[in-house]
Formats: structure tokens, C-alpha cells, sequence
């Protein structure tokens, strides 16, 4: 398997599946009018990497807007990582602008919703 | 507004940044022709004089310059309006009306004169930038002038581009947009758009944002108004209805309003009459919840999308009260037994 590098544009996010590092980022601005489109190509490479059984596993979420139809990707994203969080070390942290509290709340919210700890932290 | 066909308007302060948002988004859009997709070079060309005499000659911050552009027909209608010191009036008005009696021929030779005497004004223009709106559009120029006190006048300045070679009709719609002007103002509209939505056009609706005085609230209200704008454009280009069949591109209109305390969204779109009740109850059913409720129907919409969005998650409204944190105001104008236009409208606190 090869890692995944996908650069961000006006409306979809920098994507980087490191799986030499086991690490993963979603940075900048998410939202494409076809969401799933976009994300389902990633949820699978993130699928099979992590059935590779990493012995650790890094998130980053760097996102500045998300649309609601790339909601329901990102509870996806976050749910393929609930499944592994048990045999393998995994750190969620979650990046938001000083002050953006919607952020925060999205945060938190996943974290709620799939079980997944997530540290956020602010820039 | 319909009948005037205005397409774009803008009513504010220009900043450099602005004006390059606007023309890059008449490039891709305004002007180009729907046929051959390629930019009409003089319609171009003469927005970006017109726009270059707002910022040029826009006094104070609070000077308010005014652009708007309309199609009627085979026409283009191009309206400038900026406050001018009231020594400038005569001036202008001079140029504009020796402009105004010359031929063609003549009018070549004295933008020669012109260019060669290189007399620049003081504001760095030559007036060759009048006499080439002239030449470039082949009509007249149209111009009026309102006194705001004696110091000052807002100088109105229409030029109207013909696509059609033989056709030499000039509507002149100065009253009419000077009306619209001034309605505008009172409603304190900002933007307006009318035409055709797609998610090409919803990123040059953020970059021309990103420019207006609202870019200057606290960060996470602008991320809020950016949020709340992404969800209503995209609104429009899934939901909307297209009536010429293209499905990537659908009618619908797009304001900005309000001021440095209240930033006000409003779009609307065409939208199928039996789909009304299902749009109605839903932003009813949001708009009688509290946060508390909101939450959790955000969280359990979120794990259970219902099936009749399935284009969209079916957050949206849910999400538009939870950031905005004020109600969803809409309405439903039938247009004929199938059809109706669709208008929502959302306030975001500064």
C-alpha cells in the first residue's frame, strides 16, 4: 500500500495518509458539492491501511470550514478510527482558530458521537 | 428588477481587492457569452474603467461607491456611481457632452489629441479613459448628477455595449437604476446577484466577501458568515431548480446586507411546487426548537441522514439556527401551477 497525498484546493481539503508515519491530516477548507464523492476514495485507503494493523496511529483535523454534506464524512472518518483505537495507540487532536467556538463544538461533538477521544487545541 | 435585468450590483466601499473579486467574477461570469463562452473584450474593458473611476476618485470610507450591470437583451448596461467634489461636476459634464457630439472619426482624433497632449489629471487619468468607453460601446455616454450638499455630488455614469452591430437603440436606464440605487441603500443591500448558481460561482461569492466591510468582524463571526454563505449558495445549486435543463447551473438570486452590527444573507430559488410542504415543514420544525433540541437533532440527523436529502446530509437548516442563532425567515411565491420561488433569509449577529 501506498501512502495518499491530495493537495487541497478552494474547496477541498490537503489530504496526507503517511503510512510509513502512520499519520493522517485534513487541512484547509472542506466543502465540495459532492462530499462523498470526495471522501469515499479516502475512507477506503484509511480502511485498509488501518487493517494493516499500525501499531500507532496519528489524526490531525486542520479544517477552517466544513459544509454539512462533508459532515456526515467526517463522523465516517472518525467512526473507521473508533474500530481500531483499541489494538492500536491513537491520537485524535483537532486544530481550530483561536476564538471559533463552532469548531470547537464540531470537536466535540464527534468525539461524543463515535467515541473517538479528541484533544482539541487551539492555533 | 426582474425587468431591468440586473445581474450584478455592488454598493459600498471599493478596496483594490474588491474590485479585482469583481472583475474576476465578471470574467467568469458576467460577460462572457453564454454561446461561445468567450469574454466580450469591450464589456470587460469598459468594467474595468468604470470601476477604476469608483476607486480613483472615492473620497472617505464612508463615500459609498455604487456598480451595477445589467442585460437587457442584446445589451449590456454598465452603472458607476461615486461622490465627486462639486468643482469636478462641470468638468466632467463638459467632457462627457464634447464626447457625446463627435463622430466616429472625430472621436478617433481627438483620443489621439488627447493621448499625445498627455495632459494626466491630477487623479492619474487622462480622460482618454471616457473617450474609449465611447468608442468601445459605440453610444453615447450617459451621466447625471445628484447634489448630496454643497461640497459634494454622487456622479451616476452609464455605458451601454451592444452585441448586436446593427442594432444602435440605447436604452437608457439611468433613472430606473439610480431608483434601485436608492432602494438598495434604504434596505442597506450590500451585493446583489441574479443568474446562474454553481459551485464555481459560490467561490467567487467567498473571495468578493472576503472583501466587504464584514471581513472585518472578529474571525469566528467572519468563519460563521462564510459557513452560513456556503450553505445557502449550495443550497440553490443542489436543491434549486434549473429550468433549462443544465443541471450544474441553477437560477436563483443572492443578497448581502446589513452593517458593521448585522450581516443579513438572502437567496432564493425556483423550486417545485410539491416540494413546498416537505421545505416548509422542515424550517418550521427547526425554527420552533431551542439550542438544546437543536443539538440533538443535529446529532441524530447526523447518524441517521433522512432518506429524502439525499443529495444534501439534511443538516443544513439545523446547522443555519445553531450558528446563527436566530430564526430562518422564508417564503414561497407561486410563479405558475408547478413552480415557485423559494426565498430564505438569514441574520448573523457581528
Amino acid at each position: 500500500m501506498e501512502s495518499l497525498v491530495i493537495p487541497h484546493t478552494d474547496d477541498t481539503p490537503y489530504v496526507n495518509l503517511d503510512i510509513e508515519k502512520g499519520f493522517f491530516v485534513l487541512e484547509n477548507c472542506s466543502f465540495p458539492e459532492d462530499a462523498a464523492g470526495f471522501y469515499t476514495p479516502i475512507l477506503e485507503a484509511l480502511k485498509s491501511y488501518l487493517a494493516m494493523a499500525p501499531k500507532s496511529f496519528t489524526c490531525e483535523i486542520k479544517l477552517k470550514y466544513f459544509n454539512t454534506s462533508s459532515a456526515k464524512q467526517l463522523l465516517q472518518l472518525f467512526e473507521i478510527i473508533r474500530q481500531i483505537s483499541g489494538h492500536c495507540t491513537t491520537t485524535v487532536t483537532w486544530f481550530y482558530d483561536k476564538g471559533d467556538k463552532d469548531m470547537q463544538q464540531a470537536a466535540e461533538r464527534y468525539s461524543r458521537l463515535s467515541g473517538v477521544v479528541i484533544v482539541t487545541k487551539e492555533n | 428588477m426582474q425587468e431591468l435585468g440586473l445581474e450584478y450590483l455592488y454598493c459600498g466601499h471599493f478596496t483594490l481587492n474588491l474590485t479585482e473579486s469583481i472583475l474576476s467574477f465578471a470574467e467568469n461570469k458576467l460577460v462572457k457569452n453564454e454561446e461561445t463562452g468567450k469574454v466580450n473584450k469591450k464589456t470587460y474593458f469598459i468594467m474595468v474603467e468604470s470601476l477604476q473611476n469608483i476607486t480613483r476618485h472615492q473620497k472617505e470610507q464612508d463615500k459609498e461607491g455604487f456598480f451595477a450591470l445589467q442585460k437587457l437583451n442584446e445589451n449590456t448596461v454598465i452603472t458607476s456611481g461615486n461622490y465627486i467634489s462639486a468643482e469636478e461636476v462641470n468638468p466632467i459634464k463638459e467632457k462627457i457632452e464634447k464626447i457625446n457630439s463627435l463622430t466616429t472619426d472625430e472621436l478617433k482624433n481627438y483620443y489621439m489629441e488627447t493621448l499625445q497632449l498627455n495632459s494626466l489629471s491630477d487623479k492619474g487619468g487622462a480622460g482618454l479613459g471616457l473617450i474609449e468607453m465611447a468608442r468601445k460601446s459605440r453610444n453615447k455616454l450617459v451621466y447625471d448628477f445628484v447634489m448630496i450638499n454643497p461640497e459634494y455630488h454622487y456622479f451616476y455614469f452609464q455605458t451601454n455595449i451592444c452585441s448586436n452591430v446593427n442594432n444602435s437603440v440605447c436604452p437608457n436606464t439611468i433613472t430606473q437604476v439610480k431608483e434601485i440605487h436608492e432602494k438598495i441603500s434604504e434596505a442597506k443591500i450590500k451585493l446583489m446577484y441574479q443568474g446562474l448558481f454553481s459551485q464555481e460561482s459560490l467561490l467567487e461569492f467567498i473571495k468578493m466577501f472576503e472583501n466587504t466591510e464584514h471581513s472585518k468582524s472578529e474571525l469566528s463571526i467572519q468563519k460563521k458568515n462564510i459557513h452560513i454563505l456556503i450553505e445557502l449558495l449550495q443550497n440553490i445549486s443542489l436543491h434549486g431548480l434549473s429550468l433549462n435543463n443544465n443541471k450544474n447551473e441553477k437560477p436563483g438570486i443572492y443578497t448581502v446586507g446589513g452593517d458593521k452590527n448585522i450581516c443579513i444573507f438572502t437567496t432564493g430559488n425556483f423550486i417545485e411546487n410539491n416540494k413546498i410542504d416537505t421545505v416548509k415543514n422542515k424550517i418550521d420544525y427547526t425554527n420552533s426548537l431551542n439550542s438544546l433540541e437543536l443539538e440533538e437533532l443535529y446529532d441524530k440527523t447526523l447518524l441517521n441522514p433522512p432518506k429524502e436529502s439525499i443529495k444534501g446530509a439534511g443538516l443544513g437548516f439545523i446547522d443555519m439556527r445553531l450558528k446563527t442563532h436566530s430564526k430562518i425567515n422564508y417564503c414561497f411565491d407561486p410563479i405558475n401551477d408547478s413552480t415557485s420561488f423559494f426565498t430564505v433569509q438569514l441574520s448573523i449577529v457581528q
